[in-house]
């Protein structure tokens, strides 16, 4: 039994610590699990919300992936509807956190009552769109995989496949596109230089391989800097045929000490790689930037 | 020269706000990453301004952090008392700088 929090503590106590993990795992293991829509919960969070705005719960439609929720919204209210409400198993980040200080008799049962039929609608719905005459109600994926962290990934295929064919892919946690996943070396040239996204770029780069991408490019090492405050490295270079100037970096550790490397392009009369970073976090010229390529961050994160 | 912070894509700097400027009381305001679900928030209260240019100025009376919404993201970020610009890193695409798109 775990000991109530109380107002006096400073810091938690072991089994308070350990619960946290608890709770956080157990939010990301039920994540992959397929349920059918129970729509005694359903209603039962239905009516929350619906009484918040003064409204009886409408009509309750099930669909079975993001995008019908969608056509049928635009079907419904005539006007092209392309987000979901955001009210489901994505609140699992803010759900577990209440769920953590009910456990801990912050809450009680009653004060929490709201967030656990969140919480109950989540582990058998996915989504919703609320409308005054209907409620649409995303049914949870047939198939879902995550990674160690609980972020969506699948390095083979799909990582949501919905009960209407619908299928979604992610490389640990950032949306790409199929073929990414599933023939990422098929990309042209073009194609990668086309990629706006500096997450899906850096994301192709570790599927396909970053030498893979370099020989792609045709992309030749101009410049190479490693700064000496944070062990950071930087590598400049130039694609073949007037293509683009790119910055290589390597990341400060993230919170699960990993360090990815990103590939950014920057301006064409860059020199060097040290005058580069500056390039990118400051307003100045490429000139400027090399005259003077000092430039250091108190916190880098 | 020196600036104060980074995380990840953005950029954290001191600077002092003019009085002109007219800041808006507000509360765990996004700064970046909203689209892409790995939302770099500023936790607590804070006065701010968004500029056109995508950068926000950012007046904090207290001691506030600033957090990367994923669990194996950026590090958090301590941010004294003070006036801040943030802005996200620059680059360069089909001949004109933009920010950094995450």
């Amino acid at each position: 039994m775990v000991q109530k929090l109380t107002s006096t503590q400073t810091e938690l106590t072991p089994e308070q610590e350990a619960l946290c993990d608890e709770v956080v795992r157990e939010y990301i293991d039920d994540l992959p699990v397929a349920r059918p829509v129970d729509l005694t919960k359903v209603k039962v969070w239905l009516d929350i919300v619906y009484a918040m705005y003064g409204l009886e719960t409408p009509r309750i439609d099930v669909v079975q992936s993001p995008e019908a929720a969608c056509e049928r919204a635009s079907s419904l209210t005539g006007q092209a509807q392309t987000e979901l409400d955001w009210v489901g198993v994505g609140d699992g980040g803010w759900i577990s956190f209440y769920d953590y200080f009910e456990r801990v008799k912050v809450l009680t049962h009653d004060e929490n009552a709201d967030v656990q039929a969140l919480k109950d609608y989540g582990r058998v719905a996915w989504d919703s769109i609320l409308l005054d005459e209907c409620a649409i109600v995303v049914a949870r994926p047939i198939a879902l995989k995550v990674d160690e962290a609980g972020n969506l990934h699948s390095a083979t295929g799909p990582c949501i496949e919905w009960g209407d064919g619908e299928r979604d892919f992610a490389w640990h946690g950032t949306w790409m596109p199929e073929r990414a996943i599933t023939a990422p070396r098929t990309y042209t040239r073009e194609e990668y230089l086309a990629i706006t996204n500096t997450e899906e770029r850096r994301a192709l780069g570790e599927i396909a391989g970053w030498d893979w991408i370099v020989e792609l490019l045709g992309s030749t090492t101009i410049d190479t800097w490693c700064d000496p405050n944070t062990g950071l490295n930087y590598e400049l270079s130039r694609c073949a045929n007037d293509g683009p100037t790119l910055l290589r970096k390597q990341s400060p550790p993230l919170k699960d000490g990993s360090q990815p490397w990103y590939s950014e392009p920057v301006h064409e009369n860059l020199l060097t790689a040290q005058a580069a970073r500056k390039w990118q976090a400051t307003s100045l010229s490429p000139e400027e930037c090399e005259r003077e390529p000092a430039l250091q961050f108190d916190v880098e994160s | 020269m020196q600036v104060f912070a980074r995380q990840g894509d953005l950029i954290i700097q001191h600077t002092t706000i003019e009085a002109t400027e007219k800041l808006t009381p507000g509360a765990d305001i996004l700064l970046a990453g909203g689209s892409s679900g790995h939302p770099h928030t500023l936790q607590g209260a804070c006065k701010y301004k968004r500029n056109n240019d995508g950068s926000t100025l950012l007046r904090l009376d207290a001691t506030r952090t600033l957090e990367h919404g994923r669990a194996d993201g950026h590090k958090s970020v301590m941010m004294p008392p003070g006036d801040y610009e943030i802005r996200q890193l620059r680059v360069r695409m089909g001949g004109g700088d933009s920010n950094v798109e995450d």
